[in-house]
C-alpha cells in the first residue's frame, strides 16, 4: 500500500491551511506530530475522503483517489478526532450501525465486533446506551469502529484523546501490531503516542510539513541542542521568556531546567541525551520563535 | 440490523419518538373530538337529530321543504346571516338544525341546476347555466376552443354525479374537515417536519457525518436507507393522525352512520368532481394524505440534506409550508398567468378539499386534465426531483 500526496493545499477563506504538502507514505505506523491548528486534522480529512483539497492530488498505489470512490473508502478506518453518539444506540448498535456503513455482512460484523470488543475492552459494556460510557470507552469505541472493516489503511485524529495512561498503553500495542502490514497515520500532539511505534514522524505547523523523519533521525539531530543547569527558583520566569525550557526539577532552593538551544545556555550547562518532546519543541517553539 | 433499520431507529423507533407520537395522538384524539362532537351539541342531541334525518332521508318532500326554509329564514332574522352563528345555536335545538340542513338540502338542489348568484363569471355551476353557455358558444360557432370543452366535460361530470342527496353526514362532514383543510397542514403536516428534519442534519451536527462519508455506503445506500425511514416515518404519523381523529370523531357519538352516503351529501364536496360513496372516499382520502405525507417527508429530507442544524432545518421546513399557505391565500396579489402554479404549492395539494372539493381542470396541450389528475403527476415529479437531488448532495458532500 503506497498512498502519496503532491501539491495539497487548503484554504478556508482566506486563510491557508494546508500549503503544499508532499508526502509519500507505505505501510507502516506514521505520526503527524503538531501543535493544535496546524493543520493536521484537515490533512486527515483530505485522506479519510470527506475534504476536497483546493490545490493538488492524493494517489493511492498510483491511482487518484477521486477517481476511486468507493473502493478507495473500503479501504479506510476512520477515527475522527470528535464523534458524539447517538442517544439511542447501545455499543453493540453502533458498532453495528459502522459495520453496516461499512457493507460487512451480519456473520462478518458479529465476528469482528466480538473480536474488536474483547481487543478495547468493552465486550462487558456492548449492552449498556453509549450516552452512559466515560470518555475514555467513547474513544475505544471509536478505535474499535474504526478497525471493523479491517483496513489497509486507518486514519487516526488524536485517538487518545481522553484515554487514561493503562488505556493507552494498551491502544499503542493494538496500534502497532495492526500497523504491521497496513499503513497507519496517527495525528497527535502528544509526543509519547508515536515516539516509540512510529516508522516516521512528521512534524506539521503552519500547514506545512516541518520534518519527516523517524524517531531516531530526530534525536540524532537533537544532540548537542538540549541541556540541563541549575538556576535560583526567582530567575525561572525570567529565563523562561527567552529560552525554551522542556523541563524543569525543583532541587532544594534552586531549580534544574532542561533547556533547547543551539548554542550553550549557561556555562555550567551540560548536554543531555535528546528524546522526542525536544525535538518537537526544538521545531514549533525554538525554530518558530526564532524565526518570529 | 440493515442501514435502513438503523436509520428507522434514529428517526421513530426511540424512546423520545415514541413518547412524542404519543403525545401526539392524544392531541390529536383531543381536537378530533372538539372539532367533531362540540359543533354537534353531543350526543342527546345528535341522536335526535339524527332519528329526524332518518325518516327523510334520501326524499325531497316539498312540504318539508316549505317549512324548513320559512324555518331557516326565521333563524337568519333571529341570529343574523352568518352560517357559524346559527349552527351554533341550532346544534343543541335539533329540530332546528334538521330544519336548517334540510332547507340548505333544498338551497343546493336548486344550486346544482340553476347555480349560485355568489359563482364567480368565469367558473359557472349549474346543469341550465352550462347548458345555457355551451348553447351560446355553440351559437356563436365555439365549438373546439379549450373553454367550450372545458363546460362540455363538468356538464357531463355534473350529469354523471348526479343531483346533491339529502343524508346525516355530519360526522363525515366533520371527519373530512379535520382531514381536508388547512387544519391538516397546521396540525400534521408541520408536525411532521418536526420528525423528519434531523434525518441529514444530526449527523452533520454530531459529527457522525465523519464516520459516515468515509464509509463505503455513506454516500449511496445511506440515502436509500435514509429516505425508506423516511417515507415508513411520515405513514405512520400520517396513518396515526388518522386513525386519532378518526376515532374520536366517531367513537365520541358512537355512530358511523352515512357512511354509505353519495360524497355529494358533504357541504364540502357538494361541487366534486368524484362521483364516489362516502366510504369510498374517506379511503382515497386515507391514501391521498399517506401519499402527501410521503411528498413532505422527502420535502423536509431535502431541506435537511442541506442544512447541517436540525433547529435551523425545522424553522426553514415550517417556513416552507407557511411560505406556501400565505402564497395560496393571498394568490389574488399575484399575476393571473401564476395562479395555476399557485394551485401546485405543497399546502395546497395536501388539502383534500383543495383537490377534490370542485370541478377544477387544466389545459394541458388543449386536453382538458383535471386537478385531482395532475396534482399526484406534479407531486411525483417533484419529489423525483429531490430525491435525485438529495442523492448529488450526498454525493458531492463534504465536511467544513
Amino acid at each position: 500500500m503506497e498512498l502519496r500526496m503532491e501539491g495539497i493545499c487548503k484554504n478556508f477563506k482566506d486563510k491557508n491551511v494546508l500549503q503544499e504538502i508532499n508526502i509519500k507514505i507505505e505501510n507502516g505506523l506514521y505520526g503527524l506530530l503538531g501543535p493544535n491548528g496546524a493543520g493536521k486534522t484537515t490533512l486527515m480529512r483530505i485522506l479519510a475522503d470527506i475534504l476536497e483539497p483546493n490545490k493538488g492530488k492524493v494517489f493511492i498505489n498510483g491511482k487518484d483517489k477521486s477517481t476511486c470512490g468507493d473502493e478507495y473508502r473500503s479501504k479506510i478506518g476512520y477515527l475522527p478526532q470528535e464523534i458524539s453518539y447517538y442517544s439511542d444506540f447501545t455499543g453493540l448498535d453502533y458498532l453495528q450501525y459502522v459495520s453496516a456503513l461499512k457493507g460487512l455482512s451480519k456473520e462478518q460484523a458479529h465476528n469482528k465486533i466480538d473480536e474488536l470488543a474483547c481487543g478495547v475492552g468493552l465486550q462487558d459494556d456492548l449492552f449498556r446506551k453509549v450516552i452512559t460510557y466515560s470518555g475514555g470507552m467513547k474513544q475505544r469505541l471509536g478505535i474499535a469502529q474504526a478497525l471493523l472493516n479491517e483496513p489497509e489503511i486507518l486514519i487516526l485524529d488524536e485517538p487518545t484523546a481522553g484515554l487514561d495512561p493503562h488505556e493507552r498503553i494498551k491502544f499503542r500495542n493494538i496500534i502497532s501490531v495492526f500497523s504491521k502490514d497496513r499503513l497507519v497515520l496517527l495525528s497527535t500532539h502528544i509526543v509519547s503516542d508515536v515516539d516509540s511505534i512510529a516508522k516516521q514522524i512528521m512534524m506539521i505547523g503552519n500547514g506545512k510539513i516541518e520534518n519527516n523523519t523517524t524517531a531516531e533521525e530526530y534525536m540524532k539531530s537533537m544532540e548537542g541542542r538540549v541541556w540541563i543547569f541549575e538556576l535560583p527558583i526567582d530567575k525561572l520566569v525570567e529565563f523562561q521568556k527567552k529560552a525554551v525550557i522542556s523541563n524543569a526539577v525543583p532541587r532544594g532552593d534552586r531549580i534544574e531546567v532542561r533547556v533547547i538551544d543551539e548554542k550553550k545556555p549557561s556555562d555550567d550547562a551540560v548536554p543531555a541525551s535528546p528524546n522526542m518532546e525536544d525535538a518537537y519543541l526544538y521545531v514549533f517553539n525554538y525554530l518558530a520563535g526564532r524565526s518570529a | 440490523m440493515s442501514l435502513f433499520q438503523f436509520e428507522l431507529k434514529k428517526l421513530l423507533i426511540n424512546k423520545k419518538t415514541i413518547i412524542t407520537l404519543s403525545a401526539l395522538f392524544i392531541v390529536y384524539a383531543f381536537v378530533g373530538f372538539v372539532l367533531c362532537s362540540l359543533p354537534l351539541g353531543g350526543k342527546t342531541n345528535y341522536d335526535i337529530y339524527s332519528r329526524q334525518v332518518e325518516q327523510q332521508i334520501h326524499t325531497n318532500n316539498p312540504e318539508l321543504a316549505a317549512v324548513s326554509t320559512e324555518a331557516y329564514a326565521d333563524a337568519k332574522v333571529k341570529y343574523g346571516d352568518d352560517d357559524d352563528v346559527i349552527d351554533d345555536v341550532a346544534k343543541f335545538i335539533p329540530d332546528l338544525m334538521f330544519n336548517i340542513n334540510y332547507a340548505r338540502y333544498i338551497q343546493h338542489v336548486d344550486e346544482y341546476y340553476n347555480g349560485s348568484p355568489k359563482d364567480a363569471y368565469d367558473i359557472p355551476y349549474g346543469i341550465n347555466v352550462l347548458e345555457a353557455n355551451i348553447a351560446k358558444m355553440e351559437a356563436d360557432g365555439d365549438t373546439t376552443s379549450f373553454a367550450h370543452n372545458k363546460l362540455v366535460n363538468q356538464l357531463s361530470i355534473e350529469k354523471s354525479v348526479g343531483e346533491p342527496v339529502y343524508a346525516n353526514t355530519a360526522l363525515w362532514e366533520k371527519l373530512f374537515g379535520t382531514w381536508g383543510n388547512v387544519i391538516v397542514v397546521i396540525m400534521l403536516f408541520m408536525p411532521l417536519a418536526y420528525f423528519i428534519v434531523p434525518v441529514f442534519s444530526m449527523e452533520a451536527s454530531t459529527g457522525m457525518d465523519n464516520l459516515i462519508l468515509s464509509s463505503i455506503n455513506g454516500r449511496k445506500k445511506i440515502v436509500t436507507a435514509k429516505l425508506a425511514a423516511v417515507l415508513v416515518t411520515s405513514v405512520v404519523v400520517v396513518m396515526m393522525y388518522c386513525l386519532a381523529t378518526f376515532l374520536a370523531n366517531f367513537l365520541s357519538l358512537g355512530s358511523f352512520v352515512g357512511w354509505d352516503a353519495a360524497l355529494r351529501s358533504v357541504t364540502t364536496y357538494l361541487r366534486s368532481p368524484i362521483g364516489a360513496s362516502i366510504w369510498q372516499y374517506a379511503l382515497v382520502s386515507a391514501v391521498w394524505m399517506v401519499f402527501c405525507g410521503g411528498f413532505l417527508g422527502v420535502l423536509y429530507a431535502f431541506i435537511s440534506s442541506k442544512i447541517n442544524n436540525s433547529i435551523a432545518a425545522f424553522g426553514v421546513a415550517l417556513g416552507a409550508i407557511f411560505g406556501s399557505l400565505l402564497l395560496s391565500d393571498f394568490s389574488g396579489l399575484f399575476p393571473t398567468a401564476l395562479h395555476s402554479i399557485l394551485k401546485f404549492v405543497p399546502s395546497d395539494m395536501a388539502q383534500l378539499s383543495k383537490v377534490f372539493g370542485a370541478y377544477s381542470v387544466f389545459n394541458v396541450f388543449g386536453m382538458v386534465v383535471p386537478y385531482y389528475v395532475i396534482a399526484p403527476v406534479v407531486i411525483v415529479i417533484l419529489t423525483g426531483i429531490m430525491i435525485f437531488a438529495i442523492y448529488h448532495f450526498q454525493k458531492k458532500r463534504r465536511m467544513t
